[in-house]
């Protein structure tokens, strides 16, 4: 084998190993962490296996997890590639979910009208409600951090709000703090009947799709790339960056509202306070687009292998004593050692100056870029 | 609700206690600041330390074993955080977040098995801080309710920030903090190990938002929960960038979230509806900022 061939066969790999051996790390903190209950690593692993991919059902059953996962996954990456660090996706999805549960509900007229009004209005209230973000970095140089962090607490507080005294179910278990289910008919239907896999699914695969296509093959995701690359050459070159900035943030608003409302329509058929905070649909979401850098197709296959870390989780912790929060430490373990991704190639790359083309992954540093100085403002 | 002065000395009075576990984490946050870090990370942080006291506490009974505990646990976590930062150079908002997601993972996982319960955990077991007595305050009641209750570690929060503020502006090694937040790369040319300065600052951040957490399950109900701090560790980050990074700023502006804070406390026992109120805080905190950038930004204006 000449040298040409392993060479081609590095540039293929270089851009997938690092996530690889940011998996397996992660999976020997986890290792450690199963050690301090007194299992044994090797056996919950299996478990954790069979409980994410094992069977029909649970395969199913963690691609139903992963379809919010990937589109919140998806509405991260199209504000973090254009460089602006939204972390208020849990905000949203709970603004959709919210608003699609009550509207479906409550909406006078037939059931397709309620339908098409609760997606219509919730889309719409998410993405105003990421557009209020947007809007406060733009007139008051605020954190974006900062203050996607704290209206994610607001919107929950103030949904719950709305909840617990205008549109309580009392029918129901007291005790949970939850809307009334929407009709059947306006239910999203099983794709496998009996499973809980719902079109939901189908739905993030094509949003997948459009979402590629609009980073890759639209003027308008090309400019936002460009301004996530130098925001001072885009304006120098004419892009509107400022028009950038709030589109990004609505759409990217609007898709994570949508997470909530594919919950609402496919899984729960209702609202229930604190369900998408608890499972961190959008943190995981979040983690995925930062794993494969912002690739939605990446993205569609990360978020796949998370949520199978999640149920595969549970299943540990109904066979074994091992906590379900084992997979949130694998789950944060794996974006950890995946942040240090830069600084490996920048190292290979100092190395071997002479061919910078031979640097696979090369688009790291520039996906993550330093933009300290706008965030502290 | 009437409103007098004895109210008025309890709204005081709960605003102290909201306002020091956020003033310690505040104060590392702004340091921070200083070097040209922004530590997401610190919620996590805080939520180590408010686990490790707790900890240290069902096993020693000691206070301060306990503090000692949440200290160094929140500060080894922030010191990881910073080698990530400062020498992978992991971009730190992507290590911020996988730090508050690995540790409150950690802290809920290490709780079941420790004490074997899900939620929360209480016992009385457990020893609180010590309350300061103000007994000698007995001639005037409305001060006895002002500072009743209060823990050592309450003031000393007040003391810390005038303590760093000193560090900060009247000391060499403030000094050079200062230079690497400005230009980092002209901080080295002049022989400043900056990466060793920005990480040792993030440990140290981590030590202070420890005390935080202390405080926060041993100052008053001594409990641990799941993800008790709740967000106070970005509330933190949002006062240190209210008080533009001074510690005595930062005093300023975590008293406006304790004070926000015990608000919404306050406003439970009215017919404004509880969650309402507890939306309060995070909404003052937008408010605020807005408020103080638009005044900033009209300044630079000027």
């Amino acid at each position: 084998m000449n040298s040409g061939t392993l060479r081609k066969i590095s540039h293929f790999l270089a851009p997938i190993s690092q996530p690889f051996i940011a998996i397996f790390l992660a999976l020997v903190v986890g290792a450690i962490a199963i050690i301090v209950t007194g299992e044994s690593p090797f056996n919950i692993y299996k478990i954790m296996v069979k409980g994410a991919f094992g069977s029909e059902y649970y395969l199913l059953t963690t691609l139903t997890r992963a379809t919010p996962i990937i589109i919140t996954g998806l509405g991260a990456a199209i504000c973090w590639s254009s460089n602006y660090m939204g972390i208020g996706g849990e905000g949203q999805m709970i603004m959709g979910g919210f608003l699609c549960a009550v509207i479906g509900f409550h909406f006078p007229g037939p059931q397709w009208l309620k339908l098409t009004c609760a997606i219509i209005f919730s889309l719409i209230g998410s993405g105003l409600y990421s557009l209020f973000s947007a809007w406060l970095l733009d007139k008051f140089k605020m954190s974006l951090a900062i203050s996607t962090l704290m209206l994610n607490y607001a919107g929950a507080y103030i949904a719950m709000h709305f909840v617990q005294n205008v549109f309580l179910d009392t029918t129901g278990d007291a005790k949970l703090v939850q809307t009334q289910m929407i009709d059947e008919s306006i239910r999203l239907p099983r794709i496998v009947e009996g499973q809980k896999l719902h079109w939901g699914f189908g739905i993030a695969v094509l949003l997948v799709i459009l979402v590629w296509f609009m980073m890759n093959r639209t003027v308008f995701g090309y400019e936002s790339r460009m301004s996530g690359f130098n925001i001072h050459f885009c304006d120098y070159g004419g892009i509107n960056s400022k028009k950038i900035m709030y589109g990004m943030l609505t759409l990217s608003g609007v898709i994570c509202g949508l997470a909530g409302v594919i919950e609402v329509l496919g899984v729960n058929y209702r609202y229930t306070h604190n369900t998408y905070v608890s499972a961190s649909y959008a943190w995981i979401g979040l983690n995925a687009a930062l794993i494969s850098g912002y690739n939605p197709i990446g993205i569609f296959f990360t978020s796949i292998i998370l949520a199978g870390i999640s149920t595969g989780g549970a299943a540990i912790a109904r066979a074994t004593s091992v906590p379900l929060e084992i997979s949130t430490i694998i789950q944060g373990c794996i974006t950890l050692f995946i942040s240090a991704r830069i600084a490996i190639q920048f190292r290979r790359r100092s190395r071997k100056l002479a061919s910078p083309a031979k640097d696979g992954g090369s688009s790291g540093d520039i996906l993550i870029p330093e933009t300290k100085g706008e965030i502290l403002r | 609700m009437n409103i007098n002065a004895n109210y008025l000395a309890v709204v005081f009075n709960s605003t102290i206690r909201m306002m020091t576990p956020i003033l310690f984490v505040g104060l590392g946050s702004a340091l921070c600041n200083r070097v040209f870090i922004f530590n997401i990370g610190l919620e996590g942080t805080m939520l180590t330390g408010a686990f490790a006291a707790i900890v240290a506490n069902y096993y020693t009974g000691s206070i301060f074993i306990s503090l000692l505990a949440a200290m160094i646990s929140a500060m080894i976590v922030s010191w990881i955080a910073g080698i990530f930062m400062v020498k992978f150079k992991g971009a730190m908002l992507v290590v911020g977040v996988s730090i508050n997601m690995l540790i409150s993972g950690l802290t809920t996982f290490l709780m079941q098995i420790i004490f074997g319960v899900k939620g929360a955990y209480v016992s009385t077991d457990l020893v609180p801080l010590h309350k300061i007595d103000v007994s000698m305050l007995k001639q005037w009641p409305i001060l006895q309710t002002m500072f009743g209750s209060l823990t050592y570690l309450d003031f000393f929060a007040f003391i810390l920030a005038i303590i760093l503020y000193f560090f900060l502006f009247r000391t060499v090694t403030g000094f050079r903090m200062r230079s690497v937040g400005i230009n980092k790369v002209a901080a080295q040319s002049l022989g400043i190990n900056a990466d060793r300065l920005q990480i040792g600052t993030v440990a140290f951040s981590g030590l202070l938002s420890g005390i935080g957490g202390c405080l926060l399950t041993m100052g008053g109900v001594t409990m641990f929960a799941q993800n008790i701090t709740a967000g106070r560790g970005y509330i933190a980050m949002a006062a240190a960038t209210l008080g533009a990074a001074h510690p005595l700023g930062v005093v300023a502006g975590s008293a406006f979230f304790g004070f926000a804070q015990s608000m919404a406390n306050m406003l439970q026992n009215s017919s404004i509806s509880s969650q309402l109120t507890m939306a309060l805080p995070y909404l003052a905190t937008i408010l605020a900022l807005a408020i103080y950038n638009f005044a900033q930004i009209r300044r630079h204006a000027l």
